[in-house]
This record gives C-alpha cells, sequence and structure tokens, in this order.
C-alpha cells in the first residue's frame, strides 16, 4: 500500500514536470507562452495512461521475483499491448482512445480543434475507464500478495 | 559449461519474453502490410523501404537495445543485493570466469534476436505476395548483432556499478536516450556511424541504397570489427572493475 502510494505520487511528480517546465520556460528561451491549464490538460492524459502502466509494473513485481523479470516484462508490455493493439484496430484505424500514444497527446479524442490545445472538453469518460482499469490492476495486485505465505 | 548453464538459467526469461514479443511485432507487421501497403500517400513506395522503415529502423529497434542492456545486466553486484553472492563466490572459479560465462551467453542471446527478422519478415512477405530479399535480411541482422554487442557490453557496464535492480532496469532505459541526445546533438552528429542507431538501420551509410533501403554494397566490415572491438573495451573496463570488487 505504501509502496503503490509513494510510486503514485512520484509518477504524478514526473507527469507534471511538463506542466511545470513548458509554459515557465517558454517565455524566457523563446519569446512564446504556452497556457498552464493546456499543459495541466495533457498531463490528466498522461496520468490517465500512466496510471496502467504503473499497475501493470506493480502486477509483474508481485507474480515474478526472477532476476529482472518484472523489469523486462515491463518493458516489453507496452510493445505487446501496442501490437495486439494495432491488430485488433487494423493499424490503429479504431478505438483511438486505446491507443496510449495517441490518446496522450490528445490526438485520439474530438477534443482538440485548433492549435492543438484543448477548446470544449476533456475525455473524462475515457480517463475515468482508465483509472478503473489501474484501480483493478492494483486491487488484484494486493489480493495476491496478501495470499502469499513468505 | 555449469557457469554458462547458470547464465543462461538466469536470463532465459528475459530473452525468450523478448524474443516473443520481437517476433511478434515481425509478424504483425507484415500482416498488416496485408491491407496496408502501398501506403495510400505514398502508393509508389518500394515494399523494402516499407519494410526497412517498420523493422529495420522502426520502434522495434528501440526495443532491440533495450532489452540488449537488460541482457547485460546480473552479474555479482546483483547477487550480492539478493544474498546469494557468497555461494557463488564459494564455486572454485575466478569472478573473470563468472563475468566471462555470462557475457557470452548475453552475446549468443542478442545475436539470436538480430536474427529474428531475417527469420520471420522474407518468408511471410512472400507469403502476401511481396518477395523481400534474405541476404539483405541476413546484412541488416548482422549489423543488428554487432551494435547490440555493444549494447549488451554498456548493460554489463552498469551491472558492475550499480546494485539496485530496478536502479540498473532505469539506466538501462535512460541510456539510449541519452545516447541519441549527445550522439544527435553534438558535432558527433557529422559522423554517422558514430550513432548505433543509424549504423542498425545502415541509414545514413554509404552502403544504403536511398530509393530501396536495399544494401547497395557490401556490409561495412570495418564498422563491424570496430564496433566489436568497442564493446570488447567496454568489457574490459567492466571486469577491471569486477576485479577491484572487495566482497
Amino acid at each position: 500500500m505504501v509502496r503503490t502510494a509513494t510510486g503514485l505520487l512520484e509518477l504524478s511528480t514526473v507527469a507534471l514536470l511538463p506542466a511545470l517546465m513548458i509554459p515557465a520556460l517558454s517565455p524566457p528561451l523563446l519569446h512564446q507562452s504556452y497556457p498552464v491549464g493546456q499543459a495541466l490538460g495533457f498531463t490528466s492524459l498522461f496520468m490517465a495512461w500512466g496510471a496502467v502502466w504503473f499497475g501493470i509494473g506493480i502486477l509483474w513485481s508481485v507474480l515474478f521475483a526472477g532476476e529482472y523479470t518484472a523489469a523486462i516484462l515491463s518493458l516489453l508490455t507496452p510493445f505487446l499491448y501496442m501490437i495486439v493493439y494495432s491488430t485488433i484496430s487494423r493499424g490503429g484505424r479504431r478505438f483511438l482512445a486505446a491507443n496510449p500514444m495517441e490518446f496522450m497527446s490528445g490526438a485520439a479524442g474530438g477534443f482538440i480543434r485548433q492549435g492543438w490545445m484543448f477548446i470544449d472538453f476533456m475525455p473524462w469518460p475515457a480517463i475515468a475507464a482508465l483509472l478503473a482499469v489501474a484501480a483493478t490492476l492494483l486491487v488484484a495486485s494486493t489480493m495476491i500478495v496478501r495470499q502469499q505465505s513468505f | 559449461m555449469a557457469l554458462w548453464y547458470k547464465a543462461w538459467l538466469e536470463s532465459r526469461t528475459r530473452f525468450l519474453a523478448s524474443a516473443l514479443v520481437l517476433a511478434l511485432y515481425c509478424v504483425s507487421f507484415v500482416a498488416q502490410a496485408r491491407i496496408g501497403f502501398p501506403p495510400v500517400f505514398d502508393p509508389h513506395l518500394p515494399y523494402s523501404t516499407f519494410v526497412w522503415r517498420g523493422i529495420y529502423n522502426g520502434i522495434d529497434t528501440l526495443l532491440f537495445v533495450v532489452v540488449a542492456l537488460m541482457l547485460g545486466l546480473g552479474g555479482l553486484r546483483r547477487e550480492r543485493a539478493n544474498g546469494t553472492a557468497e555461494f557463488t563466490l564459494a564455486l572454485p572459479v575466478t569472478r573473470v570466469e563468472l563475468l566471462q560465462s555470462r557475457v557470452m551467453v548475453a552475446m549468443i542471446q542478442v545475436a539470436a534476436l538480430a536474427v529474428i527478422p531475417a527469420i520471420v519478415v522474407p518468408p511471410l512477405s512472400a507469403r502476401i505476395g511481396h518477395p523481400y530479399p534474405v541476404s539483405h535480411a541476413v546484412r541488416f541482422a548482422v549489423l543488428f548483432a554487432a551494435s547490440g554487442a555493444v549494447w549488451v557490453a554498456a548493460g554489463v557496464v552498469w551491472s558492475a556499478i550499480i546494485t539496485a535492480e530496478h536502479t540498473a532496469a532505469v539506466a538501462v532505459l535512460a541510456t539510449p536516450v541519452v545516447y541519441r541526445a549527445i550522439v544527435g546533438g553534438t558535432r558527433l552528429n557529422r559522423w554517422p556511424s558514430a550513432n548505433l542507431f543509424n549504423v542498425m538501420s545502415a541509414a545514413r551509410l554509404d552502403v544504403l541504397d536511398a530509393r530501396t533501403s536495399l544494401f547497395a554494397a557490401g556490409l561495412p566490415w570495418p564498422l563491424v570489427l570496430m564496433l566489436l572491438a568497442v564493446a570488447l573495451g567496454l568489457l574490459g573496463a567492466s571486469a577491471v572493475m569486477a576485479g577491484r570488487d572487495d566482497f
């Protein structure tokens, strides 16, 4: 529980970095502005899929004890997922919200209109669904840990 | 031979899982080419260039690099963190012999991974009516294997420095990113062969035909030998570091 909470906190910090740095550095370095609200919107998208990958990492770490097994499986899972997704979606033509790259960049939904900015709305149902998947993975990991006898 | 078997037991999950994902990637790529080739926006694209962009210069190259680095991890520092180093050190072998066996197994594994596209892509491509020459796939496999040797050696260096399992994994992830930023953002960019990603794909090398993305000349053997020398240098440095450990 403590490890999961710490990990999620660390993940949130990493996801927040672009939102803190891009709006702050754009004016002095490039004489351009970037709205904090937009950056935070992308942080939400990053966190939604990030939480799922985090949940998968936790699950692998409680299932496998072999040397670097959890680490390599955590690295391979996104590749495997993209292979499966690409096949099911016929080369990425369908279910765009299920494509992490498209979703995290904001290009998957109809929520970007002009200039790659959020104008209308955030894809809250998809974000909620991804967080539910992440929560399921974390609950499953917790149940596995409780059953372990060492 | 027993040391090689020990190294295989320790790394087989990493290798087999990676081989499976890499093979699935190649199968999936060719299967999708059945409906996705030629691309709508580039109808005159040669199939060989399509394969080069997807397989030899695609996202799987990053997968290959990260896996090669991961295969180099392990060893006594890791065993010390696990509390098993005492058992291994009690064996009647030197630390260098332990390192040698681990490195040799990792090198064979990375060579096997490098060959996977050459085994999968040409026969499947022929089945969908777009032949891809085996001889060119084999040449790319040689470049992948030679570059992979350097990445394995870099992983071995990390394993000689880092003890914690997940710190090593993060270092492995960061290595290709930092390396790419250095060779791409500095004067090293003038020498295409200094970028291992270029070497793997043969991009920006004189040997690759820009139109077909097939080899216009033979393999750049001096470059391959230089990569093996770099790998040997890194492994030598790791052996020196391993020899200095006093636990």
